[in-house]
């Protein structure tokens, strides 16, 4: 045997040896975690509930039906500690790069985040890309396993797939990774934001004996709120015209419905295209931001008596929803300056952009004072590109010649 | 008398500039450097001018010795002595950028990828390619750079193409107004003090063939250089922003982290890339010490040095001190590692070309006769080989 040979095979009984990772383990031994609530219990301890993918259970109801999710709730000083802890009462490996969701409870949420983000962006089994959420209330964090799924088997496969689905269309809702809820905090002009969990008893609930499927639910989950965060506390939620008006203002959303009151009726307005454009000032030691949104809508329902296929008509119908779009965001701002101070629109980062030098000077006072102060000058062009498959009101007989 | 290895100027680019790399793809120091801001990229575009001013001297005098080693270089203008002393410096810096690299990579696979893994396994890991490659010598090293740093290139143009619809230019805005000139300068010349592979090109263009303008080839080093780190700090800065990512050990490894989406763990596409970079960083700083020591021992070949100076940078590995995260922080901050490589790019590189200028004319002699001595010596060197084949045949 060659000396080239002989090293060959040594390279070769070495990797057998050393490559890999020496905590390698085979799927079906793993514990998969897919969403992590965070709680506080009654002496302040920290809480954790655990929702882990059953691979043994996924296996044996191939076909549907049963249990394929198993929930450990843990106490204990520190996350690290409670996670590895399982240990003790899970007889496998925790596995968290799977992770889809976090959700902290509202008495965690107010607390403050800081000691949290810390361990989820130092450890190296937690990740980045989770979305995160609050539990709005008091409620039970078990009630959110117990809560309709819709067609996920698992809680964090669920708000993963809402994410997934209702980002791009939807303003009623806000997603938030947990990069984007730290990005957030290290801005100096913006304050974070994350997305509202609330649960509500389910009416139709039925039994499965009465449903005649495998799974029934006493509880939904309503994901329409937006959670206000101050130097990473929890200080207080807005609706979901509040969250429409985060989304219009963060130019967060391009395409969603909306419902506006003309005269007393309503109409229905599909967003084709939406712009928000914000010019801020320093004049007399306040801050003046101009808000110019504009949008491009399609009419898809007209309840009103005007004809959105005249220009009379258009003109009308622009103007109520321009009105409309106007006082929900000057409403929003209003509650958003006086009842939390804090700049989750972002204005400071636009501040400090187009004001570089007065920046420098005002921004260790901007939330409670200049934000919270700023004068707000709102206007909305929505125009109305396409009214419709039809032209009259459905009902109206069309004028020849017309 | 062994028969010198030809590369080509690509290869040599590649190595150069892909070793050039490494540190930008572990840890990106440019984000720690003030301003320590949005202006990274400027202050990047900038240190490219202090990058050629700190590299002028080294690089004059290689052209100048063209056809000569660096030792031979040293030789002529400080004499024999005092040129033991300068290529022992070289030597000892390239064993420096060797253990710390090492050390680097040891708590990078541990920190991103295998953390329960021993360090002595990961070292050997590492080791076992690179002192193959170094004891196979130039031309070896250099085919490896060709078919590594052009894939390591690609990889970094996907992952940009991929992290295209989470770019945010507001990251970056405002431009310019937040860096003084001094911060934009002090951090220009800082970034530019790290790049030390200037010494790749000196030491292998002895290796170069001859036709090549070394001039080119340290141009077309600093222009794929440049590429490779815009292409890594663009995305970091317009994804991760400068804030989040100044606070990462590795933020390029945590943007392809977040770009990755649905395909979760593509990231560890990057880090393959990564491993085989720093595998050819490793060689050519193992490739460069040992063959300072054998110019400077004259005794014993290149090769005999690779392996005791692989197991020397093994043991250091391991002291408890250097196995520190704080410890390694201090090492590579700007508090330290730039102004090494400073000092002796641009320092020893000023006082080789102020010697040389003050007996020019006895020097510019000297080198004409050692470049007929070594074409003589090629000459013989050829005659044999061919004597040899045919003997074969």
């Amino acid at each position: 045997m060659n000396k080239k040979t002989k090293l060959l095979i040594l390279l070769l009984l070495l990797s057998f040896f050393m490559t890999g990772c020496w905590s390698q383990s085979e799927p079906k031994e793993m514990a998969i975690i897919t969403c992590t609530v965070y709680d506080l219990d009654e002496n302040n301890n920290l809480k954790i509930y655990l929702d882990m993918l059953d691979f043994p259970n996924i296996a044996s109801n191939e076909g549907g039906g049963g249990q394929t999710a198993k929930i450990v709730t843990l106490t204990g000083t520190s996350f690290p500690e409670m996670v590895r802890d399982t240990k003790s009462t899970i007889d496998k490996m925790m596995y968290a790069a799977h992770n889809r969701a976090r959700i902290f409870t509202e008495t965690f949420a107010k607390n403050g985040l800081t000691d949290t983000l810390d361990f989820l962006i130092r450890d190296y089994i937690a990740d980045e890309r989770p979305y995160m959420f609050v539990l709005k209330g008091d409620t039970d964090p078990m009630l959110l396993f117990k809560s309709n799924k819709g067609l996920s088997a698992r809680l964090g496969d669920y708000l993963y797939a809402m994410a997934q689905v209702r980002k791009q269309d939807n303003d009623f809702a806000v997603f938030k990774t947990t990069m984007d809820f730290i990005k957030e905090f290290y801005s100096p002009g913006r304050q974070s934001v994350m997305g509202v969990i609330e649960i509500f008893p389910d009416d139709t609930y039925r039994t499965p004996e009465e449903s005649g499927e495998n799974e029934a639910h006493k509880y939904y989950m309503s994901l329409n709120g937006l959670a206000v965060f101050k130097d990473n506390k929890l200080v207080g939620y807005l609706d979901k015209f509040g969250i429409r008006v985060y989304n219009l203002l963060t130019n967060n959303i391009a395409k969603a419905y909306i419902s506006f009151p003309v005269e007393g009726s309503i109409c229905c307005a599909y967003s084709l295209k939406t712009n928000c454009k914000i010019d801020t000032r320093f004049e007399k030691g306040a801050v003046y931001a101009d808000v110019k949104l504009s949008k491009e809508i399609m009419i898809v329902q007209n309840n009103s008596e005007y004809d959105v296929s005249t220009i009379s008509g258009v003109k009308k119908v622009q103007e109520e929803l321009n009105n409309y779009l106007k006082t929900q965001i000057e409403q929003a701002i209003n509650q958003v300056q006086t009842e939390f101070k804090s700049d989750i629109f972002g204005i400071g980062d636009l501040f400090h952009k187009q004001n570089p030098e007065i920046w420098k000077i005002i921004q260790s006072n901007w939330d409670d004072d200049y934000f919270a102060n700023a004068i707000f000058n709102v206007n909305v062009d929505a125009k109305i590109q396409i009214a419709g498959q039809i032209r009259e009101k459905i009902g109206e007989k069309a004028e020849s010649g017309s | 008398m062994n028969k010198r290895a030809h590369i080509t100027s690509l290869q040599l680019v590649l190595a150069a500039a892909g070793s050039a790399l490494m540190f930008p793809y572990t840890f990106m120091p440019i984000l720690r450097v003030p301003p320590a801001n949005q202006d990274a990229w400027v202050v990047f575009l900038l240190s490219i001018v202090y990058v050629f001013v700190i590299n002028a001297p080294f690089i004059y005098l290689a052209n100048k010795f063209r056809g000569l080693d660096i030792c031979a270089m040293n030789e002529l203008i400080l004499g024999k002595v005092a040129s033991k002393f300068t290529l022992m410096i070289i030597a000892l810096f390239a064993i420096f950028c060797f253990i710390e690299c090492m050390i680097l990579t040891v708590m990078f696979v541990k920190m991103q990828l295998l953390a329960e893994t021993p360090e002595w396994a990961i070292g050997l890991l590492i080791l076992v390619p690179t002192v193959y490659a170094a004891k196979k010598g130039a031309g070896t090293i250099a085919r490896l750079a060709f078919f590594i740093i052009p894939t390591i290139i690609l990889l970094l143009i996907i992952f940009f193409i991929i992290g295209l619809k989470e770019m945010d230019i507001a990251q970056i805005q405002p431009i310019l107004t937040d860096s003084t000139p001094w911060e934009l300068n002090k951090g220009a010349f800082l970034t530019a003090s790290r790049f030390s592979e200037v010494l790749i090109v000196v030491v292998f263009s002895y290796f170069l063939i001859k036709k090549t303008s070394l001039y080119g080839v340290y141009l077309k080093t600093i222009g794929v250089f440049s590429l490779g780190y815009l292409l890594m700090l663009v995305p970091v800065l317009l994804t991760v922003g400068s804030e989040v990512a100044k606070i990462a050990n590795n933020p390029y490894t945590l943007f392809t982290r977040l770009i990755a989406g649905q395909f979760f763990r593509v990231q560890s596409i990057n880090i393959l890339g990564w491993f085989t970079g720093v595998i050819i960083k490793l060689t050519l700083y193992n490739f460069i010490a040992s063959y300072m020591f054998s110019r400077v021992i004259k005794k014993k070949p290149q090769k005999f040095f690779v392996l005791p100076l692989a197991f020397i940078a093994f043991a250091v590995s391991f002291v408890p001190l250097l196995r520190k995260m704080s410890f390694l922080n201090l090492i590579k901050s700007d508090l330290i590692f730039p102004w090494i490589v400073f000092g002796v790019i641009f320092g020893m590189g000023m006082i080789l070309l102020i010697f040389y200028l003050v007996r020019k004319k006895k020097i510019d002699k000297k080198i004409k006769e050692e470049l007929q001595y070594e074409d003589d010596r090629e000459n013989v060197l050829n005659e044999k080989q061919e004597q040899a084949l045919k003997d074969k045949g």
